[in-house]
């Protein structure tokens, strides 16, 4: 389903990805441990192409994502950054956004689908509430939500529990398995714990200094100071 | 006896001109003593506008009378319109690195300015006469000039504080042209509100140097009147263009055909 293949990129004066590979199955979730710093979010937003690659090609569903109208890739691709973002206005509207501004909009498909999508995250009854007012984690549910109602293929997900306390960050956790599961979403998780790496991947790739390996999780590897 | 009457005439203002100097003298005092320090910046900046403005009228009185003023004109707003660019991109800045402000503020100026000029010229509102040309353009160049840097300032600062809402919306399938149109919006009002505003207690709080000027030189108030609205609907008319045509440069410049924010 996606397919990475030696993809490099400069950021500032240095460079950031060095020749990355990696491709993940259909309905696989593949988790990326790494340090801070090491390239993870960038690596997430060459997928979707929020940033463009220097060099080499990255493949979703056989395509290259330079192929795509970037509008439509990203309606594919979704991506949860790592500390959500509240747009102005309600829940409702938030969850929305990406309805709302397609061109054939369908009012009463957009309401049905808000309140079910709402329901499934658990914010149905902040739908009316200014999004900003909301706790981390119940954003956190808004900005899957709001991705997820777009009927993504691929979900990119960069620590999407980083910021919560250990307890909420288990909740949304198992809520995000399920929500990709239920959906047979091909996932790319990033995260920096390697027992939640563990936990959510069917496999786990490591990144470092700007390159990646992958393993089963059957292996134990150590390489710099990263042990999965 | 005509000179005579030109050097008691000529004299006579230059008395007035040192009278008003006094005023500069309370300037560079009160700047002293509350230490504000702008009596440096006041100095130099009055004895530049000094010395433009007598240039400017040495100028002006040889263009006026001469028969091919429009040769120079042309020079003469050009200068206007490098200078006009210059100073807004000045203002501006290297704020974001990847938008470089002249190539922005230039063109933008000029359009938004020339257009609102040459509709009125078209319309005949603006007689073809270098005493009304070289003036009016003075300012509506300037008048652009101001509403192009308030539109860019407020423009980038909304962009680059709002870049992660931004990335955000391009991430949900928004297009670069959708996820920045309320900044645009909001930067375009925030610039034109002072000149609105002028316009709002015009001839209450608020008269112009224009019409000062028509009036003082004898101008019959309602002819001034009219000249002067005229004035306004050129700059603000000018100043919507060009803040329209600056704005829709920084998204060309900032955002990718991809709609990917390179800030
Ligand atoms: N626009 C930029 N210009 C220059 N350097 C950048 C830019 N954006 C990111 N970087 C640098 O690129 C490196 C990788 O950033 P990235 O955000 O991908 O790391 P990360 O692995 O996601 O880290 P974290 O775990 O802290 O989120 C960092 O050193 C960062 O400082
Ligand atoms: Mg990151």
């Amino acid at each position: 389903m996606i397919e990475i293949s030696n993809i490099r990129k400069r950021l500032g004066s240095r460079e950031i990805l060095k020749g990355i590979n990696l491709s993940v199955e259909k309905g696989e979730i593949v988790a990326i441990v790494g340090h801070s710093g090491s390239g993870k979010s960038t690596l997430l937003r060459c997928i979707n192409r929020l940033i463009e690659v220097d060099g080499g090609d990255i493949k979703v569903n056989g395509v290259s994502v330079r192929k795509y109208n970037p509008v439509e890739l990203r309606k594919i691709v979704g991506l949860v950054f790592q500390t959500p973002v509240m747009f102005e206005g309600n829940v409702g509207e938030n969850i929305s956004y990406g309805l709302r501004i397609s061109k054939n909009k369908d009012l009463a498909y957009e309401t049905e689908e808000v309140e079910r999508i709402a329901r499934e995250v658990g914010v149905q009854e902040f739908l009316s509430s200014d999004a900003n007012s909301l706790s981390g984690g119940e954003q956190q549910r808004v900005a899957l939500a709001r991705a997820l109602i777009l009927k993504p293929k691929v979900m990119l997900l960069d620590e999407p529990t980083s910021f919560l306390d250990p307890k909420s960050g288990g909740v949304i956790e198992n809520l995000i398995l399920k929500l990709v599961k239920s959906r047979a979403l091909t996932v790319i998780w990033v995260t920096h714990d390697v027992s939640q790496a563990k936990r959510v991947g069917n496999r786990i790739a490591v990144m470092q200094k700007g390159r990646i390996i992958v393993t089963d999780k059957s292996e134990r590897i150590e390489w710099g100071k990263v042990y999965v | 006896m005509f000179d005579s009457i030109n050097l008691s005439l000529n004299v006579d203002i230059m008395v007035k001109l040192v009278l008003a100097s006094s005023l500069a003298i309370v300037i560079v005092v009160v700047s002293y003593l509350k230490e504000i320090g702008v009596a440096r910046d006041f100095s130099s900046a009055a004895l530049r506008g000094f010395l433009q403005l007598m240039l400017l009228s040495a100028l002006l009185t040889y263009v006026f009378l001469s028969e091919i003023w429009y040769g120079f004109a042309v020079p003469i707003i050009t200068l206007m319109i490098l200078l006009a660019g210059y100073t807004s991109a000045r203002r501006v800045g290297a704020g974001v690195a990847v938008v470089k402000p002249i190539v922005i503020t230039t063109p933008s100026i000029t359009a938004g300015a020339l257009f609102s000029l040459s509709t009125l010229v078209v319309l005949g509102v603006i007689p073809t006469e270098p005493e009304f040309i070289i003036p009016l353009s003075g300012m509506a160049f300037g008048n652009s000039m101001n509403i192009c840097s308030l539109t860019l300032t407020r423009l980038l600062s909304e962009i680059k504080n709002n870049k992660d809402k931004i990335e955000a919306k391009l991430a949900l399938g928004a297009t670069s042209d959708f996820t920045v149109r309320e900044y645009e919006r909001i930067a375009i009002r925030w610039s034109l509100i002072p000149t609105i505003d002028n316009l709002r207690t015009l001839g209450v709080i608020f008269i112009p140097g224009a019409m000062t000027g028509m009036l003082m030189a004898g101008i019959s108030p309602v002819t001034a009147a009219v000249y002067q609205l005229s004035i306004f609907f050129m700059i603000i008319s000018s100043g919507i263009m060009t803040s329209v045509i600056a704005s829709h440069f920084v998204k060309l410049r900032i955002f990718t055909q991809a709609h990917q924010l390179i800030l």
